[in-house]
């Protein structure tokens, strides 16, 4: 290892160097969404591909310009030199997130020697296909989609190859826009392969090339040691992700064993005819990030974060889509509900783990998929045509925190403090042709728990000064939603309504192209939100009392939901408990009942450990913390001496909300969301638990 | 005798600036937080024992008296302000929760900035404007009536906010529902978002109005102070340091105090400004480097930039303030070491209690301060004159400690220490460069504060600026500001209309707004003759949300002109491959600032040059130049050095408060205005 005062100083330098990288992208681009809203990434990788380090605010995206680096050097690899310019935006080959995420990759020379790449992305406004922004549910191949490029030089040993931007420009809307942009990117790249060079001049290539191996083998290293902090074993969790009657399985199964994560999808149902698809690059991309900040959050993150699991997917599947599938927003939709299944099974994995530091983190996963951004085009306010993509629906509820609630319409409630702004209510009006009558967080329950879930976004807008416009629904989460932990609660749904001019309002479902909207109609947007955590009668009856004081619920809600009657301490301790006994009298009987036994009290002599959220596994036996009674004897899943009750919450008609209840106490101590039909969604089978021996 | 002063009060300390045109004397009093006066007047007596007349005497000849203060920031930073009740439109009342989801990292968590004002004290109003300011849903007085009674009476709401969509458009709703308050409680403050910032983006507009009325009592102890000084024979209005660089009254600021919230800085800056211009360095990064942090501002043509919005504890809000950019990282930084077993610094910072362990009031952690010290860079004996004793061997302990973890001996975690700071500091000053697109050849650096010309220098160096620039009144420099700055009024109005511009309306916009600005400075005592007026046009392509602010004269705005000025500012920041030739661009907000010449302190002058170009160190000091080298450095009296000497790197210039390090590879000198310049070698090899 180089000496650690230099190693300190050049991870300054590099992440100073990629920052400068990101800034100079926002200051030289025109697209709102780069230039304001600052969607765009800048990263610095060795001279494989692993990433070092990256800059700008879609940390989501650092780890997807490994795949093009990999994909140049497979299909260039002879004939790289410096003053190539590389640009890709093909998920099907080297690409970013989608075809509009456009990449510009150099390679860094010193003396001849290759010693790193610089790939710098951006949202592009179009990438051309059959619609202005390249955002089409309709389209059944990716052909329809947009204009895909592999890995093709734009600059050749530096000089322009004007052919190149030739047929960019021919097969775009608003080239000129879209031009200059990718000019902003190439100009991060320069920037920032300047300062490298820079360095490699100061401390020499050789030891910038020890650096950048000892900054990744740290992080992993640190990374694997929280890693063995975790119970070896499995567990597992699956959810759905649904177009409009259809559902598709998106399954993960955690293996944990020997300091390494094993994310399996093997599962998950076949490929789709939607745009919806996704790849294993990009889940890895969106679950390295996640768990780095889960497990990793002090840690630099560089490819030593992604070096410790591993993500499995089945070609041919939805995770791992092939040609020609339309592949529009691999990383939205079904590619966040990945990544959130995914951080389920960890977060299962953290509460099985007495030792691990990221019981600190313990959380829901992130609720991304459950982000509905919709587009309209139609005649603008100047009287020519527009189209825009409006993220407000995307503003969904954060999952709760095992300590805490967090905050509303953002979906993560980990990570750096990257987010993406929301516009002024001022500025939307005056660029587009729409009056919205009221933005806030979501009014009721959202994911309910001792702590509870963020709201979605709650806004109502209507069609003003234009004739009338299309809009593009692009949704998800309308009927399964994201299930809650430690006996949260499962979140709100998304819903998406239009109000006719007489004042009846239709709902819409949430995967649509070209609904027509007319001047006086209005857009009901309620957005999703994750789940909560732990029992609703659990929280703090005076945080009940602020959310009603807040407006954020009704004292109805109050009282059905959490058994508080707002200013009323003893009315509510009565309520509270009235109510758990109504539950265990509701519920059904346990799989396998178990009550203490001579014998059971001697297969269940041991040291304590945690098993679940509120629950523990003495000897061979798991037990409720709360009641002391006995829940299952090993290797039985803990759920197996839980009373059940079904359809504990209002849902969707194929959507079946099971409680699982503390026999002792009838607290609730897991909430599962699951299809009708289907068997237990979640499982938590840590080798300690499945291999424990009665005495 | 005519006396111009300038005084800034800090937390710890008040520092007061005194000057007659000729000569300028300063002094530093501990300030007391419950009474700004005491520090004030102390430093006053200590000006007045230097020139041997009384307090009274000083005060009765002061023809100026300029005043940066942190009464504003105190509020803010301590949280304790009015109970402010928000009345919005209605459908909107979530909109300042929700705070544009800007998040902030908490240990990992997102969680969201502070907020002062809790959700029952946002009321919305069943009334609505629409883009073109036509009124959609007209206001009802009586439901405004209703509100506030209620937010008084049920919240104990003491100041109103009030911020309704496109006000900036159409202030009348915000206007009949100021007027409701007023005249049935005469006595709380109101706060109008059009009348404060009348500009598009609500949110901004809306939190300016609410942190006004936040700390709309900040300015009592000024009032007081303003008092006293009267008592005592003071002559002419306080004058206000505000956060845009220039001064207002205390009259002026009760109107918008929120002005004054990062008055300490802007004085820093138009200070910073000003040496650089005297010194004949027009464009320069200043960089304030104190214990805890590295602010730095840019100074272009002598001016300190200013951004149209900032940063208030987290609160993103309208304010024109000058543009500083923070990174935590100073003198107070601790060194730590990181679970991979790397050796980190800051952001952490050992700040003034206990402070770096050397000053022996308990602290443990070596911090960047402890380090230069066992280092060599500052002389232990003659830190702070000599008037505090430091404790080398705790910090030696303290150095030695944290390098076991490494296998480092104390000097090698020392020299580590300094190395990642001059990194981490680096990184803000790099930060500017790149966001700002400017040139570092053609700029110089300005470095103040207690770790400014240790760190600046180097810094410098590596990062291609032409020179670095230490003032002799670093020490004192906010003080300085305050006693220099020119009366400052500034007004905007916006246009949004397409280029180029089709009628006059712009100009009659314009024009309308020097008459406000004229009458501003008439009631703030300005002569005719000492008014002066400057244009500023922002202007931006369509859409686009960063604007760029550009100086105009009237006659720009006709034909094309403005498309003109927009192409040859955006190009010359962006790079020529940057324009788009097609994108239809706009004037969106046309501003006046008046400025009211007023009678200033002067630099220090001159003392009459040396004959040679050398001069002897005092003495030589063993420094670690390298991790394992110890070198003989020579050390001079900065108080010694005349213009014509050349002082050559490596060296060492000490003086009561400041070292000054002067790395390989560059040259020291004397300056206009007393400020020494360290250029480097430009051919050298880095």
């Amino acid at each position: 290892m180089i000496d650690p005062i230099v190693l300190e100083v050049i991870r300054c330098k590099l992440e100073a160097i990629a920052n400068d990288g990101a800034k100079n992208i926002k200051r030289t681009a025109v697209s709102p969404a780069v230039a304001d809203s600052g969607d765009c990434s800048c990263a610095i990788y060795d001279a494989s591909g692993a990433l070092l380090v990256g800059g700008g605010a879609i940390v989501i995206h650092f780890h997807t310009g490994s795949n093009g680096v990999e994909k140049i050097l497979e299909l260039h690899g002879d004939t790289l030199a410096p003053g190539d310019v590389f640009m890709v935006n093909d998920p099907y080959s080297g690409g970013g997130f989608h075809a509009q995420d456009v990449y510009v990759h150099m390679p860094i020379f010193a003396e001849d020697k290759l010693i790193g790449w610089v790939g710098c992305s951006a949202h592009m406004m179009d990438m051309g296909g059959s619609v202005l922004g390249s955002f089409s549910p309709d389209a059944t191949e990716c052909y329809q989609e947009a204009f895909r490029f592999p890995p093709v030089r734009i600059s050749r040993n530096g000089e322009e190859q004007g052919d190149i931007w030739a047929i960019l420009r021919n097969n775009i809307r608003l080239p000129d826009l879209v031009e200059i942009d990718i000019r902003s990117l190439i100009s991060g790249c320069y920037v920032t392969q300047q300062g490298i060079i820079k360095l490699a001049e100061e401390y020499g290539a050789d030891t910038l090339a020890e650096a950048s191996a000892d900054l990744i083998r740290l992080t992993e290293v640190e990374m694997r040691r929280r890693v063995e902090l975790l119970e070896e074993g499995e567990y597992s969790f699956v959810s759905w992700s649904e177009w409009t009657e259809e559902n598709f399985k998106v399954p993960c199964t955690l293996t944990v064993r020997d300091g390494k994560l094993t994310f399996d999808y093997t599962e998950a149902s076949p490929q789709s005819s939607h745009y919806f698809n996704s790849k294993p690059y990009v889940i890895t991309s969106l679950l390295g990030v996640q768990v780095g900040a889960t497990l990793g959050y002090d840690l630099p993150l560089n490819e030593g974060t992604f070096k410790i699991f591993e993500v499995l997917c089945r070609p041919g599947s939805l995770l791992d889509a092939q040609p020609p599938a339309p592949i529009g927003a691999p990383h939205l939709d079904v590619g966040m509900n990945a990544s959130e299944v995914g951080m389920h099974t960890l977060n299962l994995a953290i509460a099985a783990s007495p030792n691990s530091t990221a019981r600190a983190r313990m959380s829901g996963p992130s609720a991304g998929s459950g982000i509905t951004n919709h587009t309209l085009t139609g005649i603008g306010l100047n009287g020519k045509p527009d189209g825009w993509l409006m993220l407000d629906g995307g503003k969904v509820g954060t999952s709760a925190g095992h300590d805490r609630d967090p905050g509303d319409t953002f979906y993560e409630g980990l990570g750096n403090g990257a987010a993406t702004e929301l516009v002024d209510v001022e500025v939307v009006e005056s660029w587009y042709p729409i009056l919205i009558n009221r933005r806030g967080p979501r009014e009721g329950l959202n994911g309910a728990g001792m702590f509870r879930s963020g709201a979605g976004m709650s806004m109502e807008y209507v069609v003003r000064g234009t004739d009338g416009l299309s809009m593009t629904l692009m949704g998800n989460r309308e009927r399964v939603p994201i299930a809650g932990l430690g006996g949260g609660l499962p979140g709100a749904v998304t819903e998406f309504h239009i109000r006719r001019r007489d004042g009846s309002i239709d709902p819409l479902a949430c995967h649509q192209q070209g609904i027509p909207l007319k001047e006086g109609e209005g857009v009901l947007i309620d957005c999703a939100s994750g789940g909560g955590w732990g029992d609703p009668l659990d929280r703090e009856p005076a945080m009940v009392e602020a959310d009603v004081t807040d407006m954020r619920i009704s004292a109805e809600d109050a009282q059905a939901v959490y058994g508080v009657i707002v200013g009323d301490v003893r009315s509510t301790t009565e309520l509270r408990a009235q109510k758990l006994r109504e539950r265990l009298d509701r519920a059904q009987p346990a799989v396998k009942p178990l009550t203490w036994t001579a014998d059971l009290r001697l297969a269940a002599q041991g040291a304590p450990a945690p098993l679940y959220v509120g629950v523990e596994q003495h000897g061979a036996v798991a037990i409720s913390t709360r009641s002391g009674a006995p829940l299952a004897v090993s290797p039985d899943s803990w759920t197996d001496g839980c009373p059940t009750i079904e359809h504990f919450v209002e849902s969707s008609s194929d959507v079946n909300v099971v409680a699982y209840l503390d026999p002792g106490s009838g607290h609730l101590l897991a909430v599962d969301v699951r299809l009708e039909g289907a068997g237990r969604s979640f499982n938590t089978a840590p080798k300690r638990w499945t291999e424990a021996k009665a005495a | 005798m005519n006396l111009v002063i300038g005084v800034d009060v800090g937390g710890t300390f008040t520092d007061v600036v005194c000057s007659d045109g000729e000569s300028t004397w300063r002094a530093k009093f501990p300030t007391n937080p419950q009474r700004f006066a005491d520090g004030v007047l102390g430093g006053i007596g200590r000006i007045g024992e230097q020139i041997d007349a009384s307090p009274e005497q000083v005060i009765a000849n002061t023809v100026r008296f300029g005043l940066g203060t942190t009464a504003v920031t105190n509020v803010l930073a301590t949280r304790k302000g009015r109970n402010v009740g928000v009345l919005t439109t209605q459908g909107f009342e979530d909109e300042l929760h929700t705070a544009r989801n800007k998040r902030i990292g908490e240990h990992g968590w997102l969680m969201k900035p502070w907020n002062p004002v809790p959700r029952p004290r946002i009321r919305g109003m069943a009334e609505r404007i629409d883009r073109n300011g036509d009124v959609i849903s007209p206001i009802d007085p009586e439901e405004v009536r209703a509100a506030a009674k209620e937010l008084i009476e049920r919240e104990g709401v003491d100041a109103f906010a009030i911020s309704f969509l496109w006000s900036f458009k159409n202030g009348a709703h915000e206007k009949t529902a100021a007027e409701v308050i007023k005249s049935t409680w005469p006595d709380l403050p109101v706060f109008c978002g059009s009348e404060l910032h009348p500009i598009m983006r609500e949110y901004e507009r809306t939190t300016l109005a609410m942190l006004n009325a936040f700390t709309a009592g900040a300015l009592d102890g000024v009032e007081e102070l303003e008092n006293t000084l009267i008592e005592m024979g003071l002559k002419v209005p306080l004058m206000l340091l505000h956060s845009g660089g220039g001064t207002m009254s205390s009259a002026e600021a009760r109107r918008t105090p929120m002005a004054l919230a990062s008055s300490g800085p802007a004085a820093g800056a138009t200070a910073a400004a000003e040496v650089a211009m005297v010194a004949g360095i027009p464009d320069a990064l200043c960089c304030d480097m104190g214990g805890t942090s590295v602010d730095v501002a840019v100074v272009r043509s002598g001016y300190a930039e200013r951004s149209q919005r900032i940063e208030i504890e987290g609160i993103t809000t309208a304010l024109a303030a000058v543009d500083v950019e923070s990174i935590g990282s100073g003198g107070g930084s601790i060194a730590w070491i990181d679970s991979r077993g790397l050796l980190r610094v800051g952001p952490i910072s050992a700040r003034a209690n206990p402070g770096p362990v050397c000053y022996g009031r308990g602290g443990t952690q070596p911090t960047v301060t402890d380090a230069m010290i066992l280092l060599g860079y500052i002389d232990p004996a003659a830190f702070m004159g000599g008037k505090m004793k430091l404790d080398v061997e705790g910090a030696r302990e303290a150095c030695a400690k944290l390098g076991e973890k490494l296998g480092y001996s104390a000097i090698e975690t020392a020299y580590g220490i300094r190395e990642i700071a001059l990194a981490e500091m680096g990184k803000a000053v790099r930060a500017r460069i790149s966001s700002g697109g400017l040139d570092p050849r053609q700029y110089g650096v300005i470095a103040f504060g207690g770790s400014g010309s240790l760190f600046a220098p180097p810094i410098a160096q590596e990062l291609g600026f032409a020179a670095c620039l230490t003032p002799r009144v670093a020490s004192v420099l906010s003080a300085y500001g305050a006693a220099t700055a020119d009366l400052r009024s500034e007004r905007m109005v916006p246009v949004d209309q397409s280029l180029p511009l089709s009628d006059g309306s712009a100009l009659d916009l314009l024009e309308r707004l020097i008459e406000t600005i004229r009458k501003e400075l008439e009631s703030q005592g300005v002569a005719e003759a000492d008014r002066r007026y400057s244009f500023e046009a922002d202007l931006r392509f369509r859409r686009q949300k960063s604007e760029l602010t550009v100086s105009i004269q009237k006659e720009d705005l006709q034909g094309d002109r403005l498309i003109e000025i927009f192409r040859r500012e955006y190009t010359a920041r962006n790079g020529a491959n940057s324009m788009a030739r097609n994108a239809p661009i706009e004037l969106s907000t046309l501003r006046v600032i008046g400025e009211g010449k007023s009678i200033r302190a002067s630099l220090p002058k001159d003392l009459p040059a040396a004959q040679t170009s050398h001069l002897e160190p005092d003495t030589h000091r063993l420094v670690w130049t390298t991790r394992n080298e110890q070198a003989s450095i020579p050390v001079y009296d900065m108080e010694k050095v005349r213009l014509n000497h050349a002082i050559q790197g490596p060296a060492l210039l000490d003086t009561v408060d400041t070292t000054l390090w002067v790395p390989a590879n560059s040259t020291v000198s004397l300056t206009q205005g007393q400020t020494l310049v360290t250029r480097f070698n430009a051919s050298q090899d880095r």
